[in-house]
């Protein structure tokens, strides 16, 4: 493998924003998207890639291999919860901009709880298409298997996310 | 509860195809055909409507939940670490960083061509839609805005804007070299116009040197990448400001 070159490192740079977007909407909350789009581009700069490899794309297969190996170590320490509660119970109330930020970290707990629910493999692809908005194309290459796969993984995600989550009653 | 009753109710008579169905609707990914089949479906069965209303009521919240501001915001050090990072195509010596500090009035000419990247547009790819791929903003200062040499359009989002010069590319179509100030980050691209549509095809990241009117490319391919794409896809010499404000009256028609 070899280091990136200065093409490669510019489309990283461009596109920085919707990966910190994606780390965000695994993680569901800022301090660990942070943590993991750090651990990817890391990894992306220690490993490098093929001088063919699309940057982009590969810096989403890295991130999503990131997520995962730190879901399983999560597993492992039992911690996760903790920090799913520690987030919503640090929000303080006093001001309306307040309030809503309160609202909206509210919004993202429930959500993130909700996925949560949801194996990792299917969540990664409803991710990539519902929120990233990519395209079923897009989305199988990054996770590396074929277009059919990534369209029932994301039919059984968002089943899954029927049967536990209702947005109407977050907006309550 | 309320909530499981409501989605029991829903999901009577729901397949798993029907789900994927509706899923790939939902997502745009379904043929014409198909969509219009499903249309008539939807019309006729209120359980599937219905469902389809529930699905796309998640993915906005999905959507909503984690698009709040902030969420794309990079920190500064994962930043650095990129742009910092030991590239293959090394360091730039000192003579070249002297030459990189280019006019903008000196891109008002079409640059003769050193090394150009083809496939720059498909890898940057989606990278590119959020700080300047098909982005309505900037294509309506593409549409409307003369070439200039100093001050800034600033967008409705903040972003300030120069287009700097304009010219034919070989496909018939029309595109524009500008400067970029987004978020403290500098930009500089090519965006064609095809089909009524505009678009960047490439774009670097850099920094204004001395005056505002010093653009100093962030790595050493990048200067090449936009001077070459320049010479490889332009048609000739760059517009003058009048063929350019009479295109413009004409809608680059």
């Amino acid at each position: 493998m070899r280091a990136l070159s200065n093409l490669q490192r510019d489309v990283l740079l461009a596109g920085l924003g919707g990966l910190r977007k994606f780390c965000f909407s695994l993680t569901g909350n800022a301090a660990d998207a942070d943590d993991l789009l750090q651990t990817t581009v890391e990894r992306v700069l220690d490993k490098g890639m093929p001088q063919d490899a699309h940057a982009a794309k590969w810096a989403y297969r890295i991130c999503k291999n990131a997520w995962i190996d730190e879901l399983r170590s999560r597993e492992v320490r039992g911690r996760y919860p903790q920090l799913v509660t520690e987030q919503v119970v640090e929000q303080p109330t006093e001001s309306p901009s307040a309030e809503q930020a309160a609202s909206g970290e509210r919004e993202v707990a429930a959500v993130s709880d909700a996925l949560d629910r949801i194996p990792a493999d299917q969540r990664l692809a409803l991710t990539l298409v519902a929120m990233e908005g990519k395209t079923y194309a897009e989305a199988a290459e990054i996770l590396e298997v074929p277009v059919g796969t990534i369209m029932s993984r994301i039919a059984r995600a968002r089943s899954k996310l029927m049967e536990t989550y209702d947005p109407s009653n977050e907006n309550k | 509860m309320i909530h499981q009753t409501r989605i029991n109710e829903v999901d009577t008579d729901m397949t798993r195809q029907d789900y994927e169905l509706l899923s790939q609707y939902l997502d745009g990914e379904l043929g014409a055909a198909e969509a219009q089949k499903l249309r008539k479906r939807l019309i006729a069965e209120p359980v599937l409507r219905a469902h389809l209303d529930r699905l796309q009521e998640v993915n906005n919240s999905l959507k909503d939940a984690f698009d709040a501001p902030g969420a794309d915001t990079v920190p500064p050090r994962v930043v650095a670490l990129l742009k910092n990072a030991r590239t293959r195509g090394g360091r730039l010596s000192q003579r070249q960083r002297a030459g990189w500090g280019l006019a903008v009035a000196a891109s008002l000419i079409a640059a003769s061509g050193l090394l150009f990247m083809p496939d720059w547009r498909q890898q940057a790819g989606d990278s590119l839609a959020g700080i300047a791929g098909e982005d309505a903003l900037l294509a309506y200062k593409f549409e409307y805005s003369p070439s200039r040499a100093d001050g800034w359009d600033t967008l409705g989002d903040g972003r300030q804007v120069r287009p700097l010069l304009s010219f034919a590319n070989k496909r018939g179509g029309w595109c524009r070299e500008y400067l970029m100030l987004s978020e403290g980050t500098t930009w500089r691209g090519v965006a064609c116009r095809t089909q009524g549509l505009w678009s960047t095809e490439v774009l670097i990241t850099g920094e204004l040197a001395g005056s505002i009117n010093e653009y100093r490319p962030a790595g050493a391919a990048n200067s090449d990448q936009i001077t070459l794409f320049i010479d490889t896809h332009s048609a000739g010499i760059a517009l003058s400001l009048e063929e350019e404000a009479d295109l413009i009256a004409r809608n680059w028609q």
